[in-house]
């Protein structure tokens, strides 16, 4: 049978394609959802949850090209993999852009404008699904009146009650 | 009384977890474990949709194996797509019917909508006249025709400002749709006033069959930029 997985979609606002894959990287995914949105079905450590940016997959305008905007970048020092064909490496490419545009605005600007640069959502990778989990205030020991009609899922198994606590000094 | 876990962790670009939010979590573990906390996938697999907020419900080898996206969907998320009109589907993505993508201009002889999809996402462009095109329609008054000229003239700008902003290959999809459907509700006798700038609009969008097409089948004149 086939187990069910989730596909979600991580906004611009907070990050950067490169600041994705770094933290996920590091630390998983944590995406918050409305409680209205736990589905069912899902298997920890078998499910997976796919995740899609606005800025993974970069369009070259006619008559730039790829290879053209991937030496761009290679002079920059930002692409690890330049071998061909360069579609496979379009990760590495849109993750050099992404670093370029914080690190050297004004680079990236130029080069926003020279290769004509256009932008495709895609999917950038994937996370073995964990579960749903709560976030309670410290003094909370269990599940507050207000948030009573969450006991269900709680009881269930499918909602776990946490408390997080933040490395010191961390920073994001 | 549940039990809480304790969950220490560094803080994310986007900050602390909210008080009573509710989180789905993915590859918990510790750094340098057995496990890759987030497995890449390189080339990144096109997902041609505005962004959305609610996860969806998705079969991982369909998605893993490259297949078309109307395959990806289950539960919830099938009944989902299944509920949403197809026809309304395609003239929000293209403008017209699926059948009648597939066989004119830079889509003719494609396989199917995914495929129509991902042949407009790798042709569209922007051009910086094309601003200037889209004012000519505004001082022509397009936008005060009767029906639903208007309608279509608001996508056609919020997806054109949206762009400006984003740089997203899917504004652009939406405003080459947007064209086609404001071509398609205009009063025959204003065709011959707006039709030329509607296909030069397509035509700076990259998409130069389909400019060529609506001027030929529209207005019945050959395409000369």
């Amino acid at each position: 049978m086939k187990v069910t997985s989730l596909l979600v979609c991580v906004g611009e606002k907070y990050y950067k394609l490169h600041q994705v894959i770094n933290e996920y990287k590091r630390l998983g995914v944590s995406k918050r959802i409305a409680a209205t949105s736990i589905p069912e079905g899902l298997q920890e450590g078998v499910s997976k949850v796919f995740v899609a940016h606005p800025r993974a997959i970069v369009n070259v305008s006619d008559p730039k090209t790829l290879r053209e905007l991937a030496d761009f970048l290679y002079q920059w020092h930002y692409v690890g993999m330049m071998g061909d064909p360069l579609e496979e490496h379009m990760l590495s490419i849109a993750y050099a852009l992404s670093e370029l545009s914080e690190k050297e605005p004004g680079v990236y600007a130029n080069a926003e404008s020279t290769f004509g640069l256009t932008y495709q959502m895609g999917i950038i990778g994937y996370a073995p699904f964990s579960g749903f989990q709560l976030v309670l205030k410290e003094s909370e020991t269990d599940l507050p009146t207000e948030l009573d009609h969450m006991r269900p899922l709680v009881d269930a198994g499918v909602l776990e009650l946490v408390h997080v606590v933040y490395e010191e000094g961390s920073n994001g | 009384m549940a039990k809480v876990r304790v969950v220490v962790t560094d803080e994310r670009a986007c900050g602390r977890r909210v008080e009573h939010g509710v989180y789905l979590v993915a590859g918990e573990g510790e750094p340098g474990g057995v496990l890759d906390l987030f497995t890449l996938i390189n080339p990144p697999i096109p997902y041609p949709v505005a962004l959305h907020r609610s996860p969806r419900l998705v079969q991982a080898d369909a998605i893993l194996e490259r297949q078309p996206m109307e395959t990806w969907w289950v539960g919830t998320s099938l009944r989902t797509e299944e509920k949403k009109n197809a026809d309304e589907w395609a003239y929000e993505m293209f403008g017209m019917p699926v059948e009648k993508r597939v066989r004119i201009g830079d889509c003719e002889g494609v396989r199917g909508a995914s495929e129509a999809v991902a042949v407009l996402a790798a042709a569209v462009s922007y051009d910086t006249r094309i601003p200037r095109m889209f004012r000519t329609l505004t001082e022509r008054n397009i936008q005060e025709l009767p029906g639903k000229a208007v309608v279509y003239y608001n996508k056609l700008h919020t997806a054109l400002v949206n762009y400006t902003e984003n740089q997203q290959v899917s504004d652009l999809l939406t405003a080459q749709a947007a064209v086609w459907r404001l071509a398609h509700v205009i009063p025959p006798h204003t065709i011959g006033q707006f039709v030329p700038t509607l296909s030069t609009l397509l035509y700076l969008m990259g998409l130069r069959q389909d400019a060529s097409v609506m001027l030929r089948t529209i207005t019945q004149q050959e395409y000369v930029l």
